[in-house]
């Protein structure tokens, strides 16, 4: 692709927009927790109530069970003693699994924003980056 | 004019492609203020710059609006 630009900045998607991308797609992200814990445990889970943007949800494991209230990008598990390590490995993996939905969430809402908002000449994806071209 | 935003991971890289510098500055910020109104905020890593290659000097604009030409260097922004 020919580098032609006049004027550029970098930046980065704050914490905060990605929380509350996270929390207004509560099912979607409610659906990815789910299928990870089931791939990931070969265990089953149990929705068990819906809260303000989040939700929390029971993993069952044989003996073992684990309770998950996922907030925004906040992982919160609730465990029997004997279950701790597994549930802090379980916290780290689905918090790594919020970031990488936060981001997902974000830039189909940039895609969306552009789209909706000005004359795009193109958009495509190059080397895994969503790259727009539209006139302002 | 003809903007380029390119998004991976998070991070967003802004272009602007026709028209001028100055007229460029404006518009990439006034872009970045329009995504947080939409609630996609995004904070910029530093100043709009003059995209440049190898030796070329860097102009930024300061805050008070002056315009600042630096010598040398390389700017590196995902293309």
């Amino acid at each position: 692709m020919p580098c032609n630009a006049v004027a550029t900045v970098n930046g980065g998607v704050t914490d905060e927009a990605l929380r509350r991308l996270l929390e207004q797609n509560a099912e979607q992200v409610q659906a990815a927790v789910t299928s990870y814990l089931e791939q990931r445990l070969l265990g089953s889970t149990t929705a068990a109530y819906n809260t303000n943007g989040g939700f929390a949800l029971r993993v069952s494991l044989g003996y073992q069970w684990f309770d998950l209230r996922v907030q925004g990008g906040a992982v919160t598990i609730t465990t029997a003693p004997a279950n701790r390590a597994t549930a802090d490995q379980l916290t780290s993996e689905l918090t790594d699994l919020m970031t990488m939905l936060g981001q997902q969430l974000f830039e189909q809402a940039v895609a969306d924003f552009i789209t909706t908002n000005y004359s795009v000449e193109q958009s495509q994806r190059v080397d895994d980056q969503l790259v727009i071209t539209f006139n302002i | 004019m003809r903007v380029r935003i390119v998004v991976k991971d998070g991070k967003v890289g802004f272009f602007t492609e026709t028209g001028g510098f100055v007229e460029g500055v404006e518009q990439l910020i006034a872009l970045q203020q329009q995504l947080g109104l939409a609630g996609l905020n995004v904070q910029m890593d530093g100043p709009v710059e003059q995209h440049r290659h190898d030796d070329q000097p860097a102009q930024t604009y300061t805050e008070q609006g002056q315009l600042h030409t630096h010598d040398g260097g390389e700017t590196h922004h995902t293309h």
